[in-house]
């Protein structure tokens, strides 16, 4: 697997690792998320079950909470150790070398047209070789 | 996700602003051949820097697609211009990749 991801990558300059995060793995991040949602929608989050359910009555009634709580998902300790797994960090140092280091892991939940963007390479980030995953 | 399979090679591609359906920052020349990568849950897409890609309108987004990301940074390569200047994150970015890839001096730009 990791000599095919590295040659993807060359060739192409992307590589998709298949099912690399099991189920339970997903399950306990998306439990984490479902939780401090939960939080942040307080008593009306009684009536609503569903994650996405919930993000909207966020979305609706309390943006500003919404976007606090949006920024903070990325510090799950969940989502920094799925990142750090040596299963990951194992390609990502074949393709770019052992000086890299983990930066700005962030959660992304988009619906309709935000999630749109135009063709763009990744600008602006911390370093010139920054590799997203 | 559509991607540009080898654009990472072409180097550093010009960006412009657009303006619809929200300010955001793209490619100039957008008529480029693109393939659609598809991922399914618990997969992991990784990707170089220069490479072309977006995401089109045409999704059916009836549900919230959840994602996590994460970059992972070059140390040796860090560019300070970024962290203190990002009211002009592109155009700063513009010259510090050509600086770093294509070997051209900032006094040359």
């Amino acid at each position: 697997m990791m000599k095919s991801s590295v040659a993807d990558f060359s060739a192409n300059g992307f590589c998709v690792v298949k099912n690399l995060l099991c189920s339970d793995s997903r399950r306990v991040i998306t439990n984490d998320i479902h939780r401090l949602v939960r939080l942040a929608v307080g008593p009306k989050a009684s009536t609503v079950d569903h994650l996405d359910d919930l993000w909207g009555v966020l979305e609706d009634n309390d943006p500003k909470r919404k976007s606090l709580l949006y920024d903070s998902l990325g510090s799950l300790a969940s989502l920094l150790k799925l990142f750090l797994k040596e299963e990951i960090t194992s390609i990502i140092n074949e393709i770019g070398g052992e000086n890299l280091f983990l930066t700005n892991p962030q959660i992304r939940a988009d619906r309709g047209c935000s999630r749109f963007l135009n063709l763009h390479q990744e600008l602006g980030q911390l370093s010139y070789l920054t590799f997203t995953v | 996700m559509l991607v540009a399979p080898g654009s990472h090679r072409a180097g550093l591609a010009p960006h412009v602003e657009y303006a619809k359906p929200f300010p955001h920052w793209g490619v100039k020349k957008l008529d480029i051949e693109t393939s659609v990568i598809e991922v399914e849950a618990g997969d992991f897409l990784i990707f170089h820097p220069l490479l072309i890609h977006g995401s089109p309108l045409e999704i059916p987004a009836k549900n919230i697609r959840w994602i996590g990301i994460a970059r992972y940074s070059d140390f040796d390569s860090a560019a300070p211009l970024l962290l203190n200047e990002s009211k002009f994150p592109i155009k700063r970015t513009d010259l510090a990749y050509r600086e770093h890839f294509d070997k051209v001096r900032f006094s040359d730009v």
